[in-house]
């Protein structure tokens, strides 16, 4: 089953590199968020709180990036070239080698001591995105 | 097996993304789909909390990307 979704990954992000639209590559990104958190149910049932998770995220960030990729809209147009440097990350291959960590009983609930610790981080995050686009 | 080569697709794509993009926006998208491979890997092992810290780190880099894009094309350079 996790071979069907990484053909699925496969193709969304050769259709991310192919298309020459910012606002159609954003929306591929979503449908990229919604497989991977299809692939985390898969992988384990009991995280499929997860799910909800990384589906939220990726429908925000992309929303947040269709929204910015209109406001910039300046069509140059350009074709996009293949260019051989691209195939580089493909020397990240060697890692399917590497040994499993094999099915471990999944741990399906949220350390609360991470949650001040997440507020805190996107508070300093959302006054440096402040500070950095409003002076 | 097939974990390993998911995460590889998710790290290699990414990569290749950024690689052959021809906008700021691009390489956003394509440093999304890599922090998309560092939230499969929480999720290879099996704990909730560490999937929960990877998605708020992949919100608050987004966040932070998304302000230096605006803060670029209000200086003109995208």
């Amino acid at each position: 089953m996790l071979w069907l979704v990484s053909a699925i990954a496969l193709l969304l992000i050769l259709a991310m590199a192919k298309t020459k639209d910012n606002i159609l590559a954003a929306v591929s990104l979503t449908f990229l968020g919604v497989t991977v958190a299809g692939a985390v149910w898969l992988l384990n049932p009991a995280l499929s709180a997860a799910f909800i998770l990384i589906m939220l995220v990726y429908v925000v960030a992309a929303l947040t990036l269709v929204i910015v990729a209109a406001a910039s809209l300046s069509e140059e147009n350009r074709a996009v070239e293949m260019r051989p440097v691209a195939l580089a990350s493909l020397a990240a291959l060697p890692l399917v080698l590497m040994p499993g960590a094999g099915q471990r009983a999944a741990a399906a609930s949220v350390d609360p001591l991470i949650v001040p610790l997440a507020a805190v981080l996107l508070l300093f995050s959302f006054v440096a995105a402040v500070r950095l686009s409003h002076d | 097996m097939t974990e390993l080569f998911f995460l590889v697709v998710l790290l290699a794509g990414g990569m290749a993304v950024v690689a052959v993009a021809n906008s700021l926006v691009r390489v956003i998208i394509g440093a999304e789909v890599a922090i998309m491979a560092g939230i499969w890997g929480a999720a290879l092992s099996g704990d909730l909390s560490l999937v929960a810290v990877a998605a708020v780190v992949g919100v608050a880099e987004t966040v932070l990307m998304v302000a230096a894009l605006y803060r670029l094309a209000k200086e003109g350079y995208v």
